[in-house]
């Protein structure tokens, strides 16, 4: 540690060392910009090219994007195509002859020997109720084929003797496979 | 601060008057470029009784270069004062500084010109020199057409000087000129205790000495070993002295160019 005492009101300041001194700073200074600027030059340079990659990333991510909602489009436009076709598939299943055939075997499996059947209403709708005109021999046959109807929601709406023969309306409720 | 001394650093003078107890010595810078070397003598003259034309005799022997003046410490009053911590703004330091002064200085300070310096952590060395007497100084130079561009003081120059050797530096020193001693204990360089006194005889010397490496021993817990006597002049037995140092186990160390250490450094 150094005491700098000097009281003297008039000093004098070596200005050849403060040139000096503040010439080598400066140059020194002078360096460090230098480096810096070339560094940050560098820097730029090698950010350029990332921007540059980046834009062209995101190009090419905007291209993918565009085309994923085009063929997203597309898709949902053969959805469609094919819920049409699907539809008027399902359709035509269900409206197919064979639960027409089906029913009617149901019906022809269950009616008794000694019944016979005048005329049927039916239609190609599954569960949709059928309706039938029966004739029996007797009444006996008859309640047995109301008894072999009653598990299928057997409605009896008219009876009658007509003919020598038991006659009766019924509706019941055929659930069939597609 | 350390900014300024960085870039900001003083000419040092090619010629330094040292103005002593009623003499002056001037010195030239030697022509090796090492050191200065005495070229007069000047004997019975008064700083504070000299005016402008007795300077004007001893103008005359000065050359027309920047000149400085080196006086001992005869006219400067110095206090060493401990902190517990020394801010670092210089405002606060001053008022610090001031504050502990105003308790241990009688006078009006604004009458002084106070210098101060931190030594350490803790530690503040004060330095008061007569606003008046500088002036005077000032007038005499500059009236005789001489540039003064130094006013230093020889002791604190010496520490200067000392804190350089560190742990070569001796324990204490004692500064003697003429009737005027000051004995400074120094701490790896660093002064902890300055006293001024007078005494025209050796047994004086050494009895105000004695006592005073006994308060040190009281007051600092320090025992001294070794010293250095730096003498400008003196017309005492300075033999005297030396041995009554060596009976306290003082050893004394002779210093390489001491002779020197009142100018200061080249930067």
């Amino acid at each position: 540690m150094k005491i700098r005492y000097n009281i003297a009101k008039n000093k004098k300041i070596n200005y050849l060392r403060f040139f000096l001194l503040t010439g080598v700073l400066l140059v020194i200074s002078i360096g460090f910009i230098l480096v810096g600027v070339k560094t940050l030059s560098a820097s730029a340079k090698q950010f350029r090219n990332k921007k540059n990659e980046l834009k062209i990333c995101q190009e090419e991510k905007e291209a993918k994007t565009k085309k994923n909602k085009e063929q997203k489009k597309e898709i949902e436009k053969i959805k469609k195509k094919w819920k049409g076709k699907r539809g008027f598939a399902n359709g035509l299943v269900n409206n197919k002859t064979f639960p027409f055939l089906e029913k009617l075997d149901k019906i022809e499996e269950l009616l008794p020997a000694g019944v016979f059947i005048r005329d049927i209403t039916l239609s190609t709708k599954s569960g949709a109720n059928i309706q039938f005109n029966l004739a029996a021999i007797s009444s006996s046959k008859l309640l047995e084929a109301y008894n072999m109807f009653s598990d299928y929601n057997l409605v009896i709406s008219r009876e009658e003797l007509r003919d020598g023969l038991y006659n009766a309306t019924m509706k019941i409720k055929l659930v069939t496979k597609k | 601060m350390v900014i300024d001394h960085f870039f900001i650093q003083y000419k040092k003078p090619a010629q330094y008057v040292y103005w002593g107890e009623n003499y002056l010595d001037i010195y030239n810078a030697s022509d090796s470029g090492k050191g200065f070397t005495k070229t007069h003598s000047i004997d019975d003259v008064s700083l504070l009784e000299m005016n402008t034309s007795g300077f004007g005799d001893i103008a005359r022997v000065l050359t027309g270069v920047d000149t400085g003046i080196i006086l001992n410490s005869s006219a400067f009053i110095f206090n060493i004062f401990e902190f517990e911590k020394i801010p670092w703004q210089e405002g606060l330091k001053s008022e610090l500084v001031e504050w502990r002064l105003k308790k241990v200085f009688p006078e009006n300070i604004a009458d002084y010109e106070l210098n101060f310096f931190r030594l350490d952590k803790k530690r503040i060395l004060s330095i008061l020199f007569k606003k008046s007497l500088k002036e005077h100084i000032e007038n005499l130079f500059r009236e005789n057409g001489i540039s003064l561009t130094y006013l230093g003081n020889s002791t604190v120059e010496m520490l200067n000087h000392l804190v350089k050797l560190k742990k070569d530096a001796p324990e204490f020193f004692i500064e003697i000129d003429k009737s005027l001693s000051i004995s400074v204990f120094l701490g790896q360089g660093l002064p902890y205790y300055i006293r001024k006194f007078r005494a025209d005889q050796a047994a004086d010397v050494v009895s105000e000495v004695t006592k005073t490496i006994n308060f040190v021993k009281n007051s600092y817990s320090r025992v001294p070993r070794t010293c250095s006597l730096m003498i400008r002049r003196s017309d005492i037995e300075l033999h005297t002295v030396s041995d009554e140092l060596s009976k306290m186990e003082i050893l004394p160390l002779d210093l390489k160019n001491s002779e020197q250490f009142i100018f200061p450094h080249k930067e």
